[in-house]
């Protein structure tokens, strides 16, 4: 007897076709980045532009939705930089994700400590995250041409539970030992703080950023948060063309 | 202890221009036999956009089709939603009195202000302000009930003199509910004087504080009607077999395709974050940590196995306040309209006997007037 509780849509992109696949090569160590500042932006885009980008092991979210998220890391085991990812939201069965479709680094070193031990496909940029009285303003300069700036404006203080954002757990096209598939990255949020506020992109060029692919139609909001943020250790590989299989990496450490 | 049946009317892929037709007429089917034997009430949601989890974007006319078919079974929006972008209060009013009218006087309104991004976000709503129109909007309906003629210069119901018509059949008017999920609104459901609809699916530990909560709280309520409905309802996964692995076997698959569907959708905390949306909804509740195997079990207290199992179950509700079990009975047809026939038919045989006489039965105009 079947119960075809999985039955949801799924992508039916070719992500070797659109992305750099990485191959992950550090020794995948816990690592602590203190307190960092983060600036994520939210929007909608079309579902037929993202059903062409996610492969057939992925659910699109209802409705589908993308986040350009920016980290200001003030200490790491290659000092300070700044970060920022563009994702599609998506599902792995029932589990939220961000399929990661490109990364940018602020310095050689950072762009090869994301890339090596968790797969993003870290391009070096300028990358910029600054917090003005009441909000944010973050940009990415590439080859010296602004690519990004996004803002965040009339921010609302989060209180109680709603200050921890729920950001879910990026996913990078990486082969891991020789294994093609979704390097899962997980990430650990101790909250300090937290704003929503109103979307702005001053600049968004799609071209840049998703190789044309997706395009942000209706912004849904933005956050600022500073919060003490942990990367785990490579775990989890999820497969590129079935829905819920995964390549166990490694046990989950507990924090 | 009082049943009632609960209709997400959730949807299977590929979505053929007939299978809405199947699904809907499927749940006719079941609230007819409910009606018959003896269920006290009939609960529809309200959603919109949600693919799969639910086509009830129109609960008023669902319920309609359902008054016409049945006898005595009362009719539950389960719940309106109380938003400005969706619906204009007044609108509210009418088609709840409407229905009263057509039933014969068989409306219960549950009440609420949804909790996915697809939905609010859809309809353009602010999100910040659900909970305060929320508010508005059930202090103004028993007065367009209840009134010949209302104005209204709030916040979120703003309108010159008129008369809302139809007035309801129920005097002074029909009760009122809310929906229940994030911790606290059992609360605010009691300050209120309002019925409490836990959409507890099962979880009895872990709700039976909260109805004792809810229990205490409304003694001195300041209720928002014209009577206070103190009454607790919640609604729960329910699969009758003789057979009891059988019957779990069927309750998982119920669980894992509501789970999954739920977890399609994208709830208003992960979009949006805001103050009034600060505890995990239902659907957080099942995406569990998939490193956590103790809360990938199946709750306890759910309504699953034989007769007896059911009866034990069910009375542990009772015990724990509560007066109506509201049982969600098929997720997007996983099991055969025959065998969802076939379980409320065990059901009603070997388990309502058990609790036709105990408690007491409380309707719209014994509840305490104020």
């Amino acid at each position: 007897m079947s119960n075809p509780y999985l039955n949801h849509p799924v992508g039916h992109g070719d992500l070797t076709a659109i992305l750099p696949v990485v191959t992950p090569s550090g020794s995948s160590p816990l690592v602590e980045l203190g307190k960092v500042d983060i600036h994520c932006g939210l929007f909608e885009m079309p579902y037929a532009e993202v059903m062409a980008v996610l492969p057939p092991s992925l659910h699109p979210s209802t409705p589908v939705y993308g986040s350009l998220t920016f980290y200001r890391v003030y200490h790491s085991p290659v000092g300070a930089f700044e970060f920022a990812v563009m994702g599609i939201g998506c599902r792995n069965t029932i589990k939220p994700r961000m399929l990661t479709l490109s990364a940018f680094a602020s310095t050689e070193a950072s762009a090869k400590l994301l890339r090596d031990n968790w797969g993003f496909p870290c391009e070096v940029a300028d990358v910029r995250v600054r917090q003005p009285y009441h909000g944010a303003v973050s940009e990415i300069t590439l080859n010296s041409k602004c690519i990004a700036r996004m803002r965040t404006e009339d921010a609302e203080f989060l209180l109680g539970m709603a200050r921890a954002v729920r950001y879910p757990q990026a996913i990078n096209l990486s082969k891991v030992d020789g294994k093609l598939g979704l390097l899962q990255v997980d990430m650990v949020y101790d909250y300090d703080q937290s704003y929503r506020g109103r979307l702005i992109f001053d600049t968004f060029d799609a071209e840049a950023i998703t190789g044309g692919r997706v395009h942000p139609t209706d912004l849904i909001a933005s956050t600022v948060v500073t919060a003490g943020l942990q990367i785990k250790p490579r775990r989890i590989l999820l497969d590129l063309d079935h829905v819920g299989g995964v390549t166990k990496l490694a046990e989950a450490v507990t924090a | 202890m009082e049943f009632g049946i609960f209709h997400e009317l959730s949807v299977p892929r590929p979505f053929t221009r007939d299978i809405e037709r199947v699904v809907f007429n499927n749940a006719l089917e079941q609230t007819r036999f409910a009606d018959k034997a003896g269920f006290a009430a009939v609960w529809c949601v309200e959603h919109h956009f949600l693919e799969e989890y639910s086509h009830a974007s129109c609960p008023d006319m669902f319920l309609a089709a359902i008054a016409a078919q049945t006898e005595n079974i009362r009719l539950g929006f389960g719940i309106a939603t109380c938003v400005p972008e969706m619906h204009h209060a007044v609108r509210l009013a009418e088609r709840a009195a409407f229905l009263d009218v057509l039933s014969n006087g068989r409306v219960e309104v549950g009440t609420g202000r949804s909790s996915t991004w697809n939905e609010l976000g859809g309809f353009g709503s602010d999100i910040t302000t659900t909970k305060k129109s929320w508010d508005e909007y059930i202090r103004a309906l028993p007065k367009m009930w209840m009134e010949e003629r209302v104005r209204f210069d709030g916040q979120f119901v703003k309108m010159p003199e008129r008369s809302v018509l139809p007035k309801p059949i129920q005097s002074p008017h029909p009760p009122m509910w809310v929906a229940v999920t994030a911790p606290g609104t059992e609360i605010d459901a009691a300050e209120r004087g309002m019925g409490c609809l836990a959409l507890a699916v099962g979880n009895l530990e872990k709700n039976a504080p909260r109805f004792e909560a809810y229990r205490k709280r409304i003694q001195t309520c300041e209720p928002v009607g014209a009577f206070v409905n103190n009454r607790i309802a919640t609604v729960n996964w329910m699969f009758c077999h003789e057979d009891s692995n059988y019957a779990k076997m069927r309750m998982r698959q119920l669980i894992e395709s509501f789970s999954s569907m739920a977890a399609q959708t994208i709830e208003v905390s992960q979009a949006f974050p805001a103050n009034n949306y600060g505890a995990t909804g239902l659907l957080g509740q099942f995406r569990v940590d998939p490193d956590d195997e103790k809360a990938k079990a199946i709750p306890e207290g759910l309504t699953a196995g034989n007769p007896q199992e059911l009866i034990d179950t069910i009375k542990s509700w009772e015990s724990a306040g509560v007066d109506q079990m509201v049982l969600m009975i098929n997720s997007r047809e996983v099991i055969p309209q025959d065998e969802v026939m076939a379980s409320l038919a065990l059901f009603e045989r070997e388990v309502m006997p058990h609790f036709k006489k105990s408690g007491i039965k409380v309707s719209a105009k014994e509840a305490v007037h104020v």
